[in-house]
């Protein structure tokens, strides 16, 4: 039994117990200042919805955890595309921008063509994190939005998020491959380590934003898709 | 000892006869435990596409009729397996040199058990070995040229004169060796590791 983050819990702890939290807390326009506050205290006055938060810094942290049933029925669904887009605002915006002009700054005085290759494969990963949310944001928040508004929607149903849900890591991985693997002997460690560690930071990330898309937003969607259907069937 | 611990068998054996009495076997010495029992190479492989095992036992009369190299190619699929035979009567050798190994069906048990523990470990010495050599064989590397190259699944097969199943194969086993999935990852790698010139 795993000792989940709760209400109660000092905000602060939160961080002790695990730093990564701090690239989460953004997304929810969380700012410092916490004192001894409590989770609760601070999402109330930094007005941001408890059951939410709580949910993700959990997901965040223990990697076994599955929320249950009853802390999903709390979750509102506008919240967490919210939080969503706002991870997608910060994916786009900040971290891969570092990551990647971090991996340019490894490559001066790598050889020119190695690096143009290497930057070419940035670039292309880049585009494919782009198409990854911009189908998300465009095509599948604005059916659930219809959904949340009680319209009849067309064919389209979650079902077919969750089959074309494309994992954005594969190329992650490679890059983390290529660099401790095969790049060029005069390439040190410390030079690298840097890049490294925010790939491997980056990818554990997303992994998480991932999950949180796979298994809470598709369950909280399907669960409407089904009401919807029963009252179509009453009337 | 723990299942964990134990080697994981899988058998394909037309007879349910012989199959449930190898299980049985198998399962009460304390080293082996069957987590897989066919009766043929399709649904095997339906099933267990992405399970992995230690020992796959198999009777050669299946892999005739789908001739020798549709099972050089299962063996591809699951390298870390030692691809043992089970012997009932004559076998093609061409066949049997497929595989890893072979056991008698009228063997004592105890001798079974025994054999098969031999050729479990010698596979897995084998694979340790392999795994540390992380280059790929002369054969990858032209594949991986190919695949760098923007080739397709098919074009390579054409080109190489070989078929699409081999092909996929070669490419699971580059991707495994690498660590490099996708296809501009593996052309970093042919360049970098000066298999294609860059242009």
């Amino acid at each position: 039994m795993i000792n989940l983050f709760s209400e109660k819990m000092k905000m602060a702890d939160l961080v002790f117990a695990n730093y990564q939290l701090l690239y989460v807390f953004p997304r929810f326009d969380l700012k410092l200042g916490w004192g001894e506050s409590s989770v609760k205290q601070v999402c109330e006055k930094q007005n941001i919805s408890l059951p939410l938060f709580l949910l993700v810094c959990n997901l965040y942290t223990f990697d076994d955890y599955l929320p249950e049933m009853a802390t999903l029925t709390r979750i509102r669904l506008e919240d967490l595309m919210k939080y969503l887009k706002s991870s997608h605002r910060d994916y786009l915006e900040t971290r891969l921008p570092k990551l990647i002009s971090k991996i340019l700054n490894l490559l001066n005085g790598c050889c020119v063509r190695h690096g143009e290759m290497l930057m070419g494969f940035c670039e292309k990963y880049r585009q494919e994190v782009v198409e990854h949310f911009d189908y998300e944001e465009y095509t599948v928040f604005p059916y659930i939005n219809n959904l949340l508004e009680g319209q009849k929607t067309g064919k389209y149903k979650i079902k077919e998020y969750e089959r074309n849900h494309t994992t954005i890591d594969t190329a992650l991985n490679d890059l983390k491959n290529i660099i401790i693997k095969y790049m060029p002997m005069d390439c040190t460690i410390e030079k690298c380590r840097d890049v490294l560690i925010d790939l491997f930071l980056f990818e554990s990330d997303l992994s998480k934003h991932t999950l949180l898309e796979e298994t809470i937003l598709i369950s909280l969607v399907e669960q409407i898709e089904k009401q919807i259907q029963c009252t179509v069937k009453i009337d | 000892m723990h299942s964990q611990n134990r080697l994981k068998v899988a058998i394909i054996e037309p007879s349910p006869v012989v199959r449930e009495g190898i299980k049985k076997l198998l399962d009460a010495s304390c080293e082996f435990h069957v987590g897989a029992l066919y009766g043929d190479l399709a649904s095997f492989r339906e099933n267990e596409k992405n399970a992995s095992f230690d020992v796959i036992l198999l009777n050669p009369s299946i892999v005739d009729c789908y001739r020798q190299f549709a099972a050089e190619n299962l063996f591809s699929e699951f390298p870390e397996a030692a691809a043992v035979a089970i012997l009932y009567g004559y076998v093609n050798r061409d066949t049997l040199e497929s595989f890893d190994g072979a056991l008698d069906i009228y063997d004592e048990p105890l001798t079974m058990v025994k054999k098969l523990r031999k050729i479990a470990k010698e596979v897995s010495n084998k694979a340790r070995n392999e795994a540390n050599s992380v280059d790929l064989s002369d054969r990858e590397k032209e594949i991986l040229v190919s695949v760098a190259q923007g080739l397709t699944n098919k074009e390579i097969a054409e080109k190489h004169f070989i078929s699409i199943h081999t092909v996929i194969s070669h490419r699971k086993n580059i991707s495994r060796k690498t660590g490099i999935k996708t296809v501009s990852g593996l052309t970093i790698y042919a360049v970098f590791n000066n298999l294609i010139p860059m242009s």
